[in-house]
């Protein structure tokens, strides 16, 4: 593994147990992350771009597994690689890991606080867990963190409980505490979805801020493509479970290849195409379930460009188009599955 | 033209913290406060502002479905304009069959246990129109405009996406045939790709049948789109309403210039410069005096503390409450 990748992904299938059935909910995923990198993790609700992030950290629910692939990550603090997708969920060597060298923060920040426990108790317990400091150093590591976020009165945040900090601050607060252990990953999955334009922007303007200067790696999980254009270096674009388009954010966005990608980004209403307002252009028909899945690209039910005998049969895989951005779609090659 | 529907001085108090179980309450929260608008038929007037701002209740307010605490909401109906205040439970229901709602989350607001056919003939036959054959005939028809076969409409709720319940939201909505439909963010709990089929919808329908909306959303690039007009709200009241080119474009409140700085462009050349850069909505249990904006606009001055500013017409048909409206150059959404 290359030394200044952090993360990689290689052939990745998760499957989910139903009535007695293995369906793949996660097929054939490869990604890389390099340290300090922002990567966006695209795609509609199902489409398995959560649970993709959710084994980096071995916290699959309990009817999902990993199949097959391999999670290797370049650990600093260990100083060695190591194979997460190996690890036991529950065994002491993803424990060292989980909140240490890998944080995550949700959508929701009340999941991730007790209600029960102060600010303050809830940011030092992560802090002793997985550093030496005594009491007193980890009350004055959090009430740091809690100032680095953007929080006033962090010495008085501290002895409060969760409820009594507004949405954005309790987002503000948990992304203190996924930081208290200074990780080398951060994922954030969809971690501004659930506030308001202004807070949004708040939020992201401190995510950039910090990961320049912690110098952390992040997989931002969203399906707002317009926070992707705005924080992501590396995009990859899901669909059923796949990913069908990725590379560098900034070329996908300007031009994208896949119709699924073509079609997303046509779908989004824009202020710049305000004119006339015409009517957007919707993706027909809906995401088919995994009992439907079609055979060949996933995409084929919705798409507009299918290619007769070809899309049903074969699904396509991921070629380059360019140093740094791939498209799984026949459009792109049309040499391949043709004997097949 | 008359308004379709005439809003004066509406305010909407709630009564919070209570000492004691029988006590009474100890403080009030004013969730919309001296709201004055006009709807005009045919119109889709957009309705934004963050959450607390007042936006759910200002459209419950309009429809009656919260008592306002003072003020008017006039309708007009058969060349006479109906005040829904002088009505009885009897009266609004009546007025309902003009005046609708469609809610943010369709998983919720759909009862599981009956079919699609139940649930859009519902309204039919509470309020007894028709016979059961004509009842029916009529749930087909808004079933078809509303995207849903016919074959569908046995099944019940669980086995529909988010996009297709929403689809019978409005279908059970429309089945009365209502001249005004309230939709509370009726496409923020939908993925992406079904949005654009659902606002395309919304738009089919007020081509086809005249009707007229408000539409209440928090994302602003959504309202741009299907909305003639829009009303910026903050801790409630409007603070900003004209045409949605002149809002986006060349706003005159500084909130609506924050607004429009902190939304995400999909270009990523064009990165955002949010302008609110820390604070949040205060809380609107008690407001700031004055403006209720002085304490995150950049630029406040001293009598924005002291006098609450009016919303004046300061060009024809552009609404804006702010002392400084007509001296402020505001930056808009970047075309």
């Amino acid at each position: 593994m290359n030394q200044d990748i952090l993360l990689e992904i290689k052939n990745l299938y998760i499957c989910v147990e139903l009535d007695g059935d293995s369906l793949p909910i996660v097929e054939d995923v490869s990604l890389s992350l390099r340290t300090g990198e922002i990567l966006a993790l695209v795609g509609e609700s199902g489409c398995g771009k959560s649970v993709t992030a959710q084994s980096v950290m071995q916290l699959l629910p309990k009817q999902l597994k990993i199949e097959s692939g391999e999670i290797k990550m370049n650990s600093h603090k260990q100083g060695k690689i190591i194979d997460i997708a190996n690890m036991n969920p529950r065994g002491s060597e993803i424990r060292k890991i989980r909140g240490n060298e890998i944080a995550m923060i949700f959508q929701e920040p009340m999941n991730s606080f007790s209600p029960l426990h102060t600010i303050g108790n809830q940011l030092m317990e992560v802090i002793r867990i997985h550093r030496k400091t005594s009491k007193s150093e980890a009350k004055e590591i959090a009430v740091e963190m809690l100032d680095k976020v953007g929080i006033p009165g962090a010495a008085r945040v501290i002895d409060q409980y969760p409820h009594e900090l507004s949405g954005g601050m309790r987002q503000r607060a948990m992304i203190a505490k996924a930081l208290s252990c200074n990780p080398t990953l951060l994922i954030a999955d969809e971690p501004t979805t659930a506030l308001d334009v202004t807070i949004q922007a708040q939020v992201l303007t401190l995510m950039q801020g910090l990961q320049s200067e912690f110098g952390m790696a992040i997989i931002f999980i969203t399906h707002d493509l317009g926070v992707v254009a705005q924080v992501a270096d590396q995009v990859a674009i899901m669909y059923l479970g796949n990913i069908i388009e990725q590379g560098s954010a900034r070329e996908i966005l300007k031009d994208p290849k896949h119709p699924y990608t073509v079609n997303l980004i046509e779908a989004v209403p824009r202020l710049g195409r305000l004119e006339g307002r015409k009517a957007l252009i919707p993706i027909q028909g809906s995401v088919p379930s995994l009992y439907d899945r079609p055979v060949g690209c996933p995409f084929v039910t919705r798409c507009t460009r299918v290619i007769n005998n070809r899309c049903e049969e074969t699904m396509p895989r991921l070629i380059s188009m360019s140093t740094d951005h791939q498209v799984a779609c026949f459009l792109y090659n049309p040499s391949e599955g043709e004997s097949s | 033209m008359e308004p379709l529907i005439k809003i004066r001085d509406l305010d909407v108090i709630f009564p919070i913290g209570k000492s004691g179980f029988f006590g009474k309450p100890t403080a009030y929260l004013q969730a919309v406060s001296g709201i004055s608008l006009d709807i005009h038929k045919r119109e889709t007037l957009g309705l934004v502002g963050e959450s607390g701002s007042g936006k759910t209740t200002l459209g419950r307010a309009i429809l009656h479905l919260e008592k306002p605490t003072r003020g008017k909401v006039e309708f007009h109906l058969d060349d006479e304009y109906v005040d829904l205040e002088d009505l009885n439970t009897k009266g609004l229901r009546k007025i309902w069959r003009h005046m609708q709602m469609v809610f943010q989350d369709p998983y919720a607001s759909l009862n599981p246990r009956m079919t699609v056919r139940e649930i859009i003939a519902e309204p039919l036959v509470v309020n007894r129109i028709g016979n059961k054959n004509g009842i029916l005939e009529k749930v087909e028809k808004v079933a078809e405009m509303c995207g849903l076969q016919r074959d569908q409409l046995g099944r019940y709720p669980h086995a529909f996406s988010g996009g297709q319940r929403q689809r019978i939201a409005i279908a059970r909505a429309l089945a009365l045939m209502p001249q005004f439909i309230v939709s509370d963010e009726p496409v923020s709990a939908l993925d992406v790709s079904i949005q654009a089929q659902i606002l395309n919808l919304f738009k089919d329908l007020q081509n086809k049948l005249g009707l007229t909306y408000l539409f209440i959303a928090h994302d602003l690039a959504t309202v741009a789109h299907v909305c003639d007009r829009v009303a910026v709200m903050y801790l409630g009241q409007i603070v900003e309403l004209t045409e949605t080119e002149r809002i986006f474009y060349s706003p005159k409140h500084p909130y609506t210039e924050a607004l429009m700085s902190a939304i995400p462009d999909i270009d990523p050349d064009r990165k955002m410069k949010p302008v609110l850069s820390s604070g949040e909505l205060p809380n609107p249990a008690n407001p700031p005096s004055g403006c209720r904006f002085h304490t995150r606009c950049r630029y406040m001055e001293p009598y924005c503390r002291e006098a609450q500013p009016e919303l004046n017409e300061i060009m024809a048909g552009h609404f804006v409450a702010c002392h400084r409206a007509e001296s402020l150059t505001l930056q808009g959404a970047v075309e």
